[in-house]
């Protein structure tokens, strides 16, 4: 699903991220620790195909990011990677529901909105489709923005820091359904944290040392 | 979900941003959609009211009063002409047509114009109701005058003194009112047309003539005539004196005349039109014209030479004036022309200021949305669909404004219209459609694309991984 050969980022000659070789199955989980400045941002980044590393290969479902002209890679990642980000970026001017329609029709997905419902039911927002970000709780929002990268289907879901802005209930509960989600699609699934509430519920690790070398 | 939807979805998120440059949008075509309507309008008003007169013969003053007033019927005239001049140029070789006109009298502030029958044809008015005039102190009132006043054929009414609504009244010659026009939406719907000798009935020593007439026909006028020449040599006292004597006559005749009409109006009216009718015309050879005076005569020719070799000889020549409708039109249009310019060019401001404005928010709020652009490139969207997402906005808010703009000018323009029929001035209609509107809407195509153009171009620049991470 998800394999890195040699790969290396320098930000101005500097590598802030190496690894050498990480392979993760379809429907395995993945938990990246390191403390801040560690370049956990940065890998997610890459394997997202938002940056495009200096050096190396990363193949996600048997394609190349790095192979694929820039538009190209940008209609596969809104197809096949989830994205969760640490600051959520919901869009403020569109519903909940609205939301997760974005994100369908920015992938070029047809609009579907019985599994934009069952997406929401799932974590727990259906009652609040018609709502804006702005009226939610930072729980909640942290739910639009897991539904938002689960409404896709996506192979791989990328997830930074999670539940790093939570509460010890509400970092419970988006831990579990990102790790349950995951699971029920078969998706692959990485997540960069500091949080051992959450890291301690991922059976494999990478911990990133200085300067994103593996230890 | 689709750019339309999103686009939307912002300018909704921002709603007193948005509102405010459709509003400035709107305002500045708004005043350009009423001079477009109101300035086009007001020259097919004047060109219409023109009624293809080609020359205008009145008294020495300015020639566009003498055009205001002989034919706008908005002016005083300039004063009177002999008929006996006024006649000499009618029968040039290169006039086709004279109508005379004698002014000085109004109904409810409606002019009372005293002319020929053929005053109706230079607008294609039909009589509605009832027939032309036979007689002196029988009038055809045009469509507006007869709806306002509420006079009806058979009515009787009595000409004021000048043109204000109120004044000396002429109560002891009134008017029969024997026809209704059908509407025009010309200058003669607010009319009320009679002979000239209904005007010289009214107006001065002339007017024992055209009284008598009334009863004894035509043929005595040569020797009322002589009368009115004697007038004049009295001293006023003695005039006035007489005066008041034929006024009492007068009215007893008039008085015999309605019992008549009253008795049987039928029979009247048959025995007229078997007579057949229309009055001669005062500027036949054989009419008696000394002494006698109208406002302005109005020449219509075929030639294409008269509105140039007329007008400089009857300057020259005689001791009347001659203005050619269409040239003191033009006149008069760049004296206001110069006021429209003014107004336009302050609307084109106003919508460039506008578009400032809708630059500024669109650029603002990009800042503000650049972690938004951002995210949607992460979830699939491509640079080329970030671009069109922001020009579409722009061209929302452009594209609104000047809609919205065409809707507001079209309704101010038709309120304009109706508050000017009040006044009588001209026709004005908000439903109706220049081509120069499309003109205004490609504008705002073009100015929303260049209020979007360079917030746009950031948007397609926007570096997601920057953006995202650089919090």
């Amino acid at each position: 699903m998800l394999c890195i050969r040699d790969l290396e980022h320098c930000y101005t000659d500097v590598p802030v991220v190496r690894l050498q070789r990480l392979d993760v199955a379809a429907g395995e989980q993945l938990a990246i620790l390191g403390p801040s400045g560690s370049g956990k941002s940065t890998l997610l980044h890459l394997l997202a195909g938002v940056l495009t590393p200096t050096r190396g290969d990363i193949r996600v479902c048997d394609q190349s990011l790095a192979a694929m002209r820039e538009s190209a890679r940008d209609r596969f990642r809104g197809r096949h990677i989830g994205l969760v980000y640490q600051s959520l970026h919901l869009i403020a001017a569109l519903s909940v529901a609205d939301n997760l329609a974005l994100a369908r029709y920015l992938a070029g997905l047809t609009p579907d909105a019985a599994r934009i419902d069952e997406t929401l039911e799932r974590v727990g927002l259906a009652a609040f489709k018609g709502s804006y970000p702005a009226q939610l709780s930072q729980g909640q929002r942290q739910r639009v923005a897991l539904a938002r990268a689960l409404v896709n289907e996506p192979r791989l879901i990328l997830a930074d820091e999670p539940t790093s802005s939570l509460d010890d209930a509400n970092a419970e509960r988006v831990a579990t359904l990102l790790i349950e989600r995951a699971r029920a699609a078969g998706a692959a699934l990485v997540v960069t944290t500091h949080d051992h509430r959450l890291a301690d519920r991922f059976e494999r690790r990478l911990v990133l040392g200085e300067a994103g070398v593996v230890a | 979900m689709n750019l339309w939807r999103l686009s939307l979805a912002y300018l909704r998120h921002q709603k007193l941003t948005a509102a405010l440059n459709v509003f400035l949008l709107a305002l500045g075509s708004a005043i350009i959609v009423v001079l477009l309507l109101a300035s086009t309008q007001l020259k097919d008003n004047l060109v219409r009211d023109a009624g293809g007169i080609d020359l205008v013969v009145g008294a020495k003053g300015s020639p566009l009063q003498l055009i205001l007033s002989s034919i706008y019927h908005i002016d005083a005239p300039t004063g009177n002409i002999d008929l006996a001049e006024a006649r000499r140029w009618s029968r040039h070789r290169l006039v086709d047509r004279a109508i005379p006109v004698a002014l000085g009298d109004s109904v409810q502030g409606f002019r009372i114009v005293g002319t020929s029958d053929d005053f109706r044809a230079l607008y294609d008015a039909e009589i509605a109701n009832g027939r032309s005039w036979h007689a002196p102190m029988e009038a055809v009132l045009g469509a507006q005058v007869a709806a306002a006043t509420g006079l009806a054929v058979g009515d009787t009414f009595a000409g004021v003194h000048g043109f204000a609504a109120s004044g000396h009244t002429h109560e002891h010659s009134r008017y029969r009112v024997v026809g209704v026009l059908a509407p025009t939406r010309s200058v003669i719907d607010r009319l009320a047309l009679t002979d000239v000798r209904s005007v010289w009935a009214i107006h001065g020593a002339a007017g024992h003539d055209a009284g008598h007439e009334t009863g004894h026909g035509h043929d005595h006028d040569h020797d009322h005539d002589h009368d009115h020449d004697h007038d004049h040599d009295h001293d006023h006292d003695h005039e006035h004196e007489h005066e008041h004597e034929h006024e009492h006559e007068h009215e007893h005749e008039h008085e015999e005349d309605h019992a008549d009409d009253g008795h049987d109006a039928s029979h009247h009216d048959a025995t007229t039109t078997a007579d057949h009718t229309l009055l001669p015309s005062i500027l036949a050879p054989d009419f008696p014209a000394t002494g006698r005076q109208i406002t302005a005569l109005l020449l219509i020719s075929d030639s294409p030479l008269a509105g140039l070799t007329l007008p400089r000889l009857i300057n020259r020549v005689s001791s009347l004036q001659a203005a050619a409708p269409v040239a003191e039109i033009t006149r008069l249009l760049g004296l206001i022309g110069f006021g429209l310019d003014t107004l336009a060019a302050f609307a084109g401001l106003m919508i460039a200021a506008a578009a400032l404005s809708v630059f500024v928010a669109l650029y603002n709020a990009l800042r503000a949305r650049r972690v938004d652009l951002a995210m949607m490139r992460s979830l699939g969207a491509s640079r080329a669909q970030l671009l069109r997402h922001i020009l579409l906005e722009g061209q929302m808010l452009a594209i609104g404004g000047v809609t919205l703009g065409l809707l507001i000018g079209h309704l101010v323009t038709e309120g304009l219209g109706l508050w000017l029929q009040d006044a009588q001035l001209f026709h004005l209609t908000g439903w109706a459609w220049q081509p120069a509107e499309w003109g205004l809407l490609a504008m705002a195509v073009t100015v929303g694309l260049l209020a979007a153009l360079l917030p746009a171009i950031q948007a397609y620049r926007v570096d997601i991984a920057r953006t995202l991470a650089g919090e």
